[in-house]
């Protein structure tokens, strides 16, 4: 089958064009722009430009593709990115499924989230029929509810086919830019308190989350929606499981919703002093306290099979300690579990 | 050795006994050029009358062209200067001596040519004065000064203005290597008037020795701590030309007796001064704040010129012990900071540690080639007792043999072996350890076969573990004979320590293996002999007498270390920055202070700046310079 996949050189869309060329699919990927690197693996994809907001530029890259897997959005929190997180992600999307329909795709896999499905006071797992309900919601969790109807609306009025795959939690690498998910365990990382909170998360590494696109691609049911999540963790347990793999202690004390606000007021604060991009905002942090946890089993009974979040938090770690987001200091006081260092293949430098 | 009042007359006596002894090139016999490479720093430059009497002696001795060169340094322009041309002038070089006779003046930084010396130089791959290397007669000349941190200075310290300056590299180096591969013909120190005192370069005084030295730079400068009464040794040229010359050859003619009332730098003054020095940029400042402001120079910024006043005032004060008293104590302090600075950055901040440059710090020659390709043979026996020992955790283990540790340690990655060793060069390894400061490599003789070389070394690392930087921790530094071997599988690099310059290891000699693991991995894997050298308070702290303490340090040493290095072979071969460290200030950097200065003029022009509107976007009344308050008018 011919795909096309947005946001190829993401981290989501990348291990989707990965995944479809394993399986034998002949695979364009988008890009927004030429230049830059593609990321490891990726080199025999044709890869072609398209911007979201060029319908042109979408349809000429979907020309002769079946089906397309729209990975394309901005995943970012806070009121300085809310607008632009709303605009890729809701019109953006319905560009993408317009674009699809006037190139003659059939079928289009949108990659939104499993915050659409809301959040539970408790630990209690939420399915494809449960909504966001009237819980903090930040503005990325608004602009994935609003892609999801642009998506059905725009599937609905030029009879393509939407699929809509949920991912949970997405850990893993590789990545050109940190997004809030690994930022998640980097946070742990750098906390000299090793702090935990109240609540909890469904974690799901990246090529899962990938190759549950491709299973969604052939099987998904048009116009519904699959939850592509791997294990529900309270923060406690994921933290302990970051702490047993980085080689740290912890985590020790569980710091409530209004502490997180702070600390989270705190380091927006100094990211506007320092003119960098913050590790955590207020806005994310009003989900502390609340379990993120959902259900499987729609998408497990097409064949969807995640591994376990310990392999996907070593998946992380293993692109973290890498990246200079993790600074030496910080790096060299780790003592990573074997897991991690065979968790990530070295990408070779190019030969002079 | 000359003394007597009359400088021309010293020197034309003195100049034809040494020309005739240094074996005076032919050239300058028949109208070749001379070059005098001369202190002209303030506050301590060669004396005018020296220089033109040497100007004047040898153009009398059938040179037909003679110069006076000078090349700024770092510690020039901290004091304010900006040219050579205006510290001749303060010197008092007009460029034509009081009977007429001519002389250039030339910045001998200005025309370069590549360094013409060996691999092994700190001066290989860096330029050199094309003034210098083609002068037919070289002399170098300076005055005779005491000095607060080297305790003396003669003509060794201006020799680093024959090259280039070297950021990173020990002053002590580059004259070293100036002396040996681009040496002068000729040392004059001027000690008719011995600026002396407890900072005599920086703080100018004139006892009167009527002594003029002439000869071998080493031996002259040697000499000269002689007559000042101070250890050759309290001088980093001179320990480090000693190091690499050995004892200066020639003997000393005339009258040896120490210099009468002269004031030296106390002991303890020297040391604490070197303790606050240690640090680059807190030595900048201090050297910068002592004597001053030079003439023609503006001063400085405010900060160094309140720095300044207190200095002065308490070196001067030093020749009592009161004084003395106090300026140790600030010494101290500045010196604690120095180290506790460079512990922090050592610790937690290596991207900000100064790199260094040194030269090999031995002649490979030394070692026959069998000494080399021997290796593997030497060190088998040496880590055999860890083919005994169970693997511990993390994939290390060790063992203690006659005081060193025997270690070894591994790491499995997913990368092709062939591509792996494509990008790491096991030849490159030493360098791409963790902590990694600076060093030199150089391949020595032919190679034992296609896949195989032999090759000197020497490096620096970050003192290990750390923490000991807090301690005065010294970073280690090894000269090493090493020995590669490349095969289908495996790729190795053996290594034995020849020597350590500043004795912080008795032994660091080991194998670095990179081994095809199966398809897709590697392994990378050392094993070694090593045994450094701690700090005084650990020393008498002795742990070996406590293993249940001194093991777990040890192994977190390990981890720590070997983590990082096997972290550096992955950021090689995928090319990701990796090494420790920045380059050493370099000749037009800023002193620091400037840079303060500029902080606190931007805070407080912030801090006085008026609001122009009030709460409500209103325009606020502005007074002006007089006091008269100006308001917006209608419309």
């Amino acid at each position: 089958m011919r795909i096309t996949v947005t946001g190829a050189t993401g981290m989501v869309g990348g291990h989707v064009v990965r995944a479809g060329l394993a399986a034998g699919h002949d695979v364009i990927a988008v890009r927004r722009t030429t230049r830059g690197p593609t990321g490891p693996g990726l080199a025999t994809a044709r890869w072609v430009t398209g911007r979201l907001d060029d319908r042109a530029s979408l349809r000429r890259a979907m020309e002769g593709s079946e089906a397309v897997v729209h990975c394309a959005a901005v995943y970012a929190y806070g009121p300085a990115r809310a607008a632009e997180v709303d605009e890729v992600n809701t019109r953006g999307t319905r560009s993408v499924v317009e674009a699809a329909a006037a190139a003659g795709v059939r079928r289009v896999v949108v990659t939104s989230s499993s915050v659409t499905r809301g959040s539970s006071p408790g630990p209690l797992s939420r399915t494809e029929s449960d909504e966001l309900g009237a819980e903090p919601a930040p503005a990325y969790y608004l602009s994935k509810v609003g892609q999801e109807r642009a998506a059905l609306e725009a599937g609905h009025e030029h009879g393509v086919e939407v699929v809509l795959a949920l991912p949970t939690v997405i850990l893993g690498g590789p990545w050109r830019h940190l997004a809030p998910s690994n930022a998640i365990v980097l946070r742990y990382l750098l906390d000299p308190l090793r702090t935990t909170y109240p609540g909890g998360c469904n974690v799901v590494s990246a090529a899962d989350v990938a190759t549950g696109h491709l299973i969604l691609l052939e099987a998904g049911d048009p116009g519904g929606r699959y939850l592509l999540g791997g294990e529900n963790l309270t923060w406690r347990q994921l933290h302990t499981i970051v702490a047993e793999l980085a080689g740290l202690p912890g985590p020790y004390a569980e710091a409530p919703a209004a502490v997180a606000w702070l600390g989270s007021a705190v380091v927006e604060g100094w990211a506007r002093v320092t003119g960098e991009t913050p590790l955590v905002t207020r806005d994310e942090s009003r989900s502390v306290g609340r379990y993120y946890w959902y259900s499987s089993d729609r998408a497990a009974s097409l064949g969807y099979a995640p591994g376990g979040a310990r392999a996907a938090v070593a998946e992380s770690l293993a692109w973290l300690v890498a990246s200079p987001e993790v600074p030496r200091w910080v790096r060299e006081r780790l003592r990573l579990a074997d897991q991690v260092r065979m968790a990530r293949p070295l990408v070779p430098r190019e030969l002079p | 050795m000359l003394r007597g009042d009359d400088a021309r007359g010293l020197l034309a006596s003195g100049l034809s006994h040494e020309l005739t002894r240094a074996a005076l090139p032919e050239d300058v016999g028949r109208g070749g050029r001379a070059l005098l490479l001369a202190r002209l720093s303030p506050a301590a430059p060669v004396g005018l009358p020296v220089l033109e009497a040497l100007v004047e002696v040898l153009l009398e001795k059938g040179c037909d062209d003679v110069s006076i060169g000078a090349a700024l340094s770092l510690a020039d322009r901290d004091r304010g200067h900006v040219s050579v041309a205006q510290l001749a002038r303060a010197s008092g070089l007009t460029g034509r001596t009081p009977r007429g006779a001519p002389y250039g003046i030339v910045d001998l930084r200005e025309q370069t040519v590549p360094a013409p010396v060996p691999a092994t130089s700190v001066l290989h791959g860096r330029r050199a004065s094309a003034r210098w290397v083609d002068a037919d007669l070289r002399v170098v000349v300076a005055r005779a000064a005491t000095d607060l941190v080297e305790g003396f200075c003669g003509v060794l310290a201006p020799l680093g203005g024959a090259a280039a300056e070297v950021p990173g590299a020990a002053p002590g180096d580059v004259a070293a290597d100036v002396l040996t591969f681009l040496p002068p013909h000729l040392g004059v120190i001027d000690a008719l008037f011995l600026s002396d005192g407890p900072d005599g370069v920086r703080l100018p005084r004139e006892t009167p020795t009527g002594t003029v030295i002439l000869g071998d730079p080493l031996l002259a400068e040697v000499t000269l701590a002689h007559l000042v009464g101070i250890d050759r040794s309290s001088s980093g040229h001179v320990r480090a030309v000693l190091a690499r010359r050995g004892e200066p050859g020639g003997r000393v003619d005339g009258d040896r007796t120490p210099f009468d009332g002269v004031q030296v730098p106390h002991p303890l003054v020297r040391a604490t001064a070197g303790m606050a020095v240690a640090q680059p940029t807190i030595g900048r400042v201090l050297l910068a704040g002592i004597g001053g402001p030079d003439p023609g120079t503006a001063g400085g910024d405010a900060l160094l010129s309140a720095a300044r006043a207190l200095l002065t005032t308490l070196v001067e004060a030093s020749t009592e012990p009161a004084g003395r008293l106090a300026l140790t104590q600030l010494l101290g302090a500045c010196g604690i900071a120095s180290t506790q600075l460079t512990g922090w950055r050592t610790m937690l901040d290596k991207d900000r540690v100064p790199r260094v440059e040194v030269p090999l710090g031995f002649d490979p020659q030394d070692h026959p080639v069998e000494q080399y390709d021997e290796l593997p043979g030497q060190l088998e026996p040496v880590l055999r007792p860890l083919r005994d020992l169970p693997m511990g955790p993390g994939g290390f283990r060790w063992c203690q043999v006659d005081g060193a540790t025997v270690f070894e340690t591994s790491r499995t990655v997913r990368a092709d072996f062939a591509a792996f060793v494509a990008r790491v060069d096991v030849a490159e390894g030493i360098s791409l350890m963790a902590d990694y400061l600076g060093g030199r490599r150089v391949p020595v003789g032919n190679a034992p076969g296609p896949q195989g070389a032999r090759q000197a070394e020497r490096n620096l690392y970050l003192p290990q573990p750390n923490y000991l930087a807090l301690w005065a921790g010294r970073p280690i530094d090894v000269c090493k004979i090493e020995l590669v071997q490349r095969g289908p599988t495996e790729h190795r690099l053996w290594w034995r320590t020849v020597s350590s310059p500043n004795g912080s290891a008795t032994h660091d000699d080991g194998v670095l293996t990179l081994t095809d693991a199966g398809p897709g991995l590697t392994r990378m894997s050392v094993s070694g002999r090593q045994q450094f050298t701690l700090p005084p308070v650990w020393e008498v702290l002795d742990l070996t007498a406590v293993p249940e303490v001194r093991d777990p340090l040890l192994e977190e040493a390990y981890r720590a270390f070997f983590t990082a290095t096997f972290d550096n072979l992955e950021a090689r071969f995928e090319g990701r920055e990796f090494r420790i460290g920045r380059p050493a200030p370099a000749a037009d950097d800023p002193l620091p202070t400037a840079g303060v200065q500029q902080l606190l003029e931007l805070v407080r022009s912030w801090a006085t700046q008026q609001p122009t509107h009030d709460r409500q976007g209103r325009e606020r009344p502005q007074v002006d310079a007089d006091g008269f308050t100006h308001v917006a008018g209608p419309g």
